[in-house]
């Protein structure tokens, strides 16, 4: 505003008004910003809808004009042949696959958690609350070779004081088993995030209600029920939104936890970094699978963006 | 035909989808019903007590049975084979049977003795339901589970255990700290379980085995008898600690199984060999720190070489030296004095220093530094500034701030795709298909080209005319001008490329001619690590715009009304009352940033895959353990990572104690 203050007295033309606007550096400067973080995205757009000789021979700006080779063979190709015994289309399948079940669990276990967290008093509340939360920090690559190993050969408990063993989870193959690693492993990792998010909003409820519940004889079960889950589905829903969209565009737990198992179950990130891999081969199919690939969690994002914004400003502000 | 392939393909992946939304529903249902159910036996505690000890105590017997039978220490209860046919008796009964039978005896007991209100009687019931069970599981051990007694051991490891059992009873104020008997019972069974079970030798006898079972479930027996029905203060407290329980547990069944145990298990892989069977010590941290790709200082006097460094050096300087002037004219005397001016410029100079740094000293480690700087100082800089410019766009504020939002939404594995586009080198011959080389190549034509390079030249000369106008404006009215001298500096630098016709991509030829070159951005070591970084910048500038834009617009109002009365410009008002009261939430998003960087994989992964000098800890991570199966160093690795956000997991744990104190 202040940067280029309009002058006194100066004419408000339409020339005038045009120069003031182009002569405004701070918005020129904002401007600039939103174009570079827009135009990537636009070019893998255009670039999936161009032939392979295009998309190899020239750049994405010829869509308009010049060599544009527009087609839309691309996600054509990508749907129905995928290198290897699965395509994209399988992968989609996959990706929903892993993120519908990853998303509700964690989020029920959390909403539990939450609760007990804000509104049973039992003793260590407080730490064990910190404790959780601080886990938030945790790398998931420091849990990781543990966790697969127990998925592919159970756990054992070697007993102290002694030479044996007790087995606690028998040896069940779970990475060669669908996707029910990634959900486990998904479910865990969320815990410390989704029971800080819905705390936060969990235990701004006004205790007046939980007062005059009690006062009618409600026990845990039916507040929990009748009171905390109606109250709090927003918190809820934007805790669905960001869980949705880290499961779904995760790749690092995939690519461990499904190692072993059949690539009809990897998700679309697994997918399209092996399309990426192989250099060159499939490089005009790259473009369409990414834009598959992001086409679900931008639509979320459009469409849901409000509950997205007040999830993350619930989760970071009131740290 | 894609549509047809769909409706084609849909009956397959529809098939898919729904078996798996079915398990789902299938695993969610069980979950819930022993969830509810474990919300009904609490729900018994104030109204039907001998219901609810029955209950719990069936299900505690159930659960024990069930790992007894699970680990093949007794053989199926109705089994006609003999007992020392390893797993005798299988099948999906054979593995029930126990666990039923066992609810069975201990629920029934444990409501029998809910019901009594004599002592005696209720021992006599408790200790009768140990001889009974003792009797059923003694015979039905496995042959090399039938345990000798051995005298001395025994008395010394119950002894031990009523000792501890006591004691750790006493420990929690809140249980009926004056009788230490229950404890002292639990003690004295779990240390005759260790003597005669887990530490003896195992001699066929067929006395042993009896004895060696009856004791310790007799004493569970009467530490369940021992109490009656309790006040109704501890059955209210029971039933508070129950429903804790359930609230609670399976998220820290999750929490344990998923992140605290494999954590802890990582850190002592870390200090055996490949195979997780030897101790080697520090050796893992060793090698990894020994290798030249990981931790490599040899090229530190480098540095001095470098036009960063020397850059960091004048900014540095530079810095001292404004906060100095100020601080000297306002106050009189040689002091310093940090305003926007001086701490900015000094600011950015240890950003460009360290720039200079990670620049020459190479490797995986420094590699991680550099991103995490990197990355959280740009992310949140830009979130600022689209922050506080988009405040000023009107109604295109939400349109601007949804656009640089959008690539949170997008994968890294998309984005690095994405920006893989973007760095596209083609051979110099032929087009460029990357649009920054493409734009590159056209600046090197730019700036050899006639009429083309003189319009420019005099464009910018006009825009910087009218850009020093209004510095001279701001100076006179002492409004901040910061941004129209990095404006001007910049184009200056850029007018001056084009003056001596070194700006863009080109090689001079000998003859006198040019040929364009373009920008290996992915391949030509240290700055090629920057370029992967844009990529995770580009995505985290929406998440710190968003978060600081509101808190912007949580500043309460009265603050910026004020000081707008009292004649402080756009610019003071945000340096002088915004900044401060957002700082906490910028700690909030760098602390958050910082922990993102650090674990950074797939960004490298789908890009270089660690080549060319680009290597991170997680990518590394993931190539030891996964291509070359060493358990020991990829577990070393792991934990410098965590090691990496310890500090700032202890900070997260200090300010949330000093809120939940506040």
């Amino acid at each position: 505003m202040t940067a280029i203050a309009p002058e006194q007295g100066q004419r408000n033309t339409l020339g005038a008004r045009i120069y003031r606007r182009l002569s405004n550096l701070p918005m020129w400067v904002l401007w600039t910003l939103v174009a570079l973080w827009t135009i990537p995205t636009l070019s893998l757009f255009a670039n999936s809808m161009r032939d392979r000789s295009s998309q190899i021979n020239s750049g994405f700006w010829n869509i308009v004009g010049g060599d544009a080779g527009f087609t839309l063979d691309n996600y054509d190709e990508v749907l129905t042949t995928g290198s290897g015994a699965a395509n994209l289309f399988d992968s989609l399948v996959s990706s929903f696959a892993i993120a519908i079940p990853a998303t509700i669990i964690p989020i029920s276990f959390a909403t539990f958690a939450a609760y007990a967290f804000a509104w049973i008093d039992f003793k260590g509340r407080e730490w064990l609350f910190i404790g959780t939360v601080s886990l938030l920090a945790i790398p998931l690559q420091v849990a990781l070779i543990p966790l697969l190993q127990t998925y592919v050969g159970g756990a054992h408990l070697t007993l102290p004081f002694t030479d044996k063993t007790l087995t606690l989870i028998p040896d069940l193959n779970l990475n060669t088993r669908g996707s029910i690693a990634v959900w486990l492993t998904h479910t865990g990792f969320a815990m410390p995030f989704s029971i800080f998010l819905l705390h936060n909003y969990i235990s701004e409820l006004p205790r007046e209600i939980f007062e005059s519940a009690r006062l009618d004889g409600a026990g845990h079960l039916e507040m929990f029920r009748r009171i905390v889950l109606p109250l709090s589905v927003p918190a809820l829903a934007a805790f669905a939104i960001f869980q949705f969209l880290w499961t779904w565009n995760d790749f690092l737990i995939a690519v461990t936890m499904l190692s072993g198992g059949d690539p009809i179950d990897l998700p679309t990130t697994v997918r399209i970094s092996n399309l990426a891999g192989d250099f060159g081969a499939n490089e005009h199919l790259l473009t369409a699978g990414a834009f598959v690939q992001a086409f679900f969690p931008l639509v979320v994002f459009f469409s849901l963006q409000r509950y997205f914004v007040r999830g993350l400003l619930a989760g970071s502000v009131k740290g | 035909m894609l549509a047809l392939f769909i409706a084609a393909n849909a009956a397959g992946s529809l098939g898919r989808l729904l078996s798996t939304i079915g398990t789902t529903a299938i695993a969610i249902g069980i979950v819930a019903a022993i969830w509810l159910a474990g919300n009904a036996i609490v729900s018994q505690v104030s109204n039907r007590w001998p219901l609810f000890i029955g209950l719990s105590w069936g299900l505690t017997a159930a659960i024990l049975f069930a790992v007894m039978r699970g680990n093949e220490v007794i053989t199926a209860l109705f089994a006609e084979e003999d007992p020392i046919a390893f797993g005798a008796g299988g099948g999906a009964f054979g593995r029930l049977e126990w666990p039923i039978v066992g609810a069975i005896i201990w629920g029934g007991g444990a409501a029998l003795i809910g019901t009594l209100g004599n002592r005696l009687a209720r021992l006599g019931v408790g200790i009768g339901l140990g001889v009974l069970t003792g009797i059923l599981v003694a015979p039905n051990l496995l042959i090399w589970q039938r345990a000798s007694i051995p005298v001395g051991s025994t008395i010394l490891w119950v002894l031990v255990g009523v000792i501890v059992g006591a004691a750790a009873h006493r420990a929690f104020p809140n249980r009926s700290a004056s009788d230490p008997v229950p404890g002292a019972l639990v003690g004295a069974a779990i240390g005759w379980t260790i003597a005669v079970w887990l530490r003896a030798s195992f001699v066929a006898s067929f006395e042993a085995p009896y004895v060696a079972t009856i004791v310790p479930l007799a004493l569970i027996g009467a530490r369940i008898a021992w109490k009656g029905r309790p006040s109704p203060r501890q059955i209210a407290r029971l039933e508070e600690r129950g429903r804790a329980l359930l609230f609670l547990g399976p998220a820290l069944l999750f929490l344990s199984a998923a992140l605290i145990i494999p954590a802890i298990i990582t850190v002592r892989l870390s200090f055996l060999d490949r195979d997780g069977e030897e101790s080697v010590g520090f050796d893992n941290y060793r090698e990894y720190f020994g290798r030249d790709d990981a931790f490599n200082v040899s090229n530190w006097t480098n540095l001095f070489g470098s036009q960063l460094f020397w850059i960091a050096v004048v900014l540095v300087i530079g810095g001292i030296l404004i906060g100095t002037f100020i601080g000297t004219t306002r106050n009189g005397q040689l002091t310093f004095e940090g305003s926007n001016g001086s701490i900015g410029t000094l600011g950015i100079g240890f950003f460009v220093f360290f720039t200079a740094v990670f620049s020459v000293l190479r490797g995986t480690f420094f590699n991680n530094l550099w991103w995490i700087m990197t990355v959280t100082v740009m992310s949140v800089a830009l979130g600022l500034l689209v922050a506080v410019l988009a405040e000023r766009a009107g109604r295109f504020e939400n349109v601007a701030k949804s656009l640089v939002f959008m690539p949170l939404a997008v994968s890294f594995v998309g984005a690095s795709i994405i920006w893989r586009l973007q760095y596209q080198a083609r051979p110099v011959q032929k087009s460029q298909t990357g649009l920054l080389n493409w734009f590159w190549v056209k600046l090197g034509e730019l700036s050899h080209s006639g009429w083309p390079r003189m319009l420019a030249i005099v464009v910018m000369i006009l825009i910087m005319a009218r850009i020093g106008q209004h510095l001279a404006r701001r100076v006179q009215r002492g409004d901040n001008f910061a941004g129209q001298v990095v404006a001007l500096i910049v184009m200056l630098y850029v007018l001056f490329q084009l003056l001596g016709r070194s700006l863009g991509g080109f090689v001079l030829r000998p003859d006198g001619s040019t040929t364009p070159e373009t920008v290996l951005f992915i391949q030509n070591p240290p700055f090629n690590n920057v370029f992967l970084m844009i990529i995770l910048i580009w995505i985290q500038t929406g998440f710190a715009m968003v978060i600081l834009s509101a808190a912007i617009k949580a500043v309460p109002s009265d603050y910026i009304e004020a000081a707008r009365v009292d004649g402080a410009t756009e610019t003071q008002t945000f340096f002088n009352i915004i900044l401060p009261s957002i700082l906490p939430t910028i700690g909030v998003i760098t602390t958050t940033l910082i922990v993102l960087v650090t674990k950074v994989f797939d960004i490298v992964k789908v890009t270089s895959n660690g080549n060319f000098g680009t290597n991170v800890l997680a990518n590394d991570f993931f190539t030891v353990r996964f291509s070359f199966f060493d358990n020991g160093l990829g577990s070393a690795i792991a934990t410098i990572i965590l090691l990496m956000v310890l500090p700032i997991m202890i900070l997260n744990i200090r300010r949330m104690q000093v809120a939940r104190n506040a």
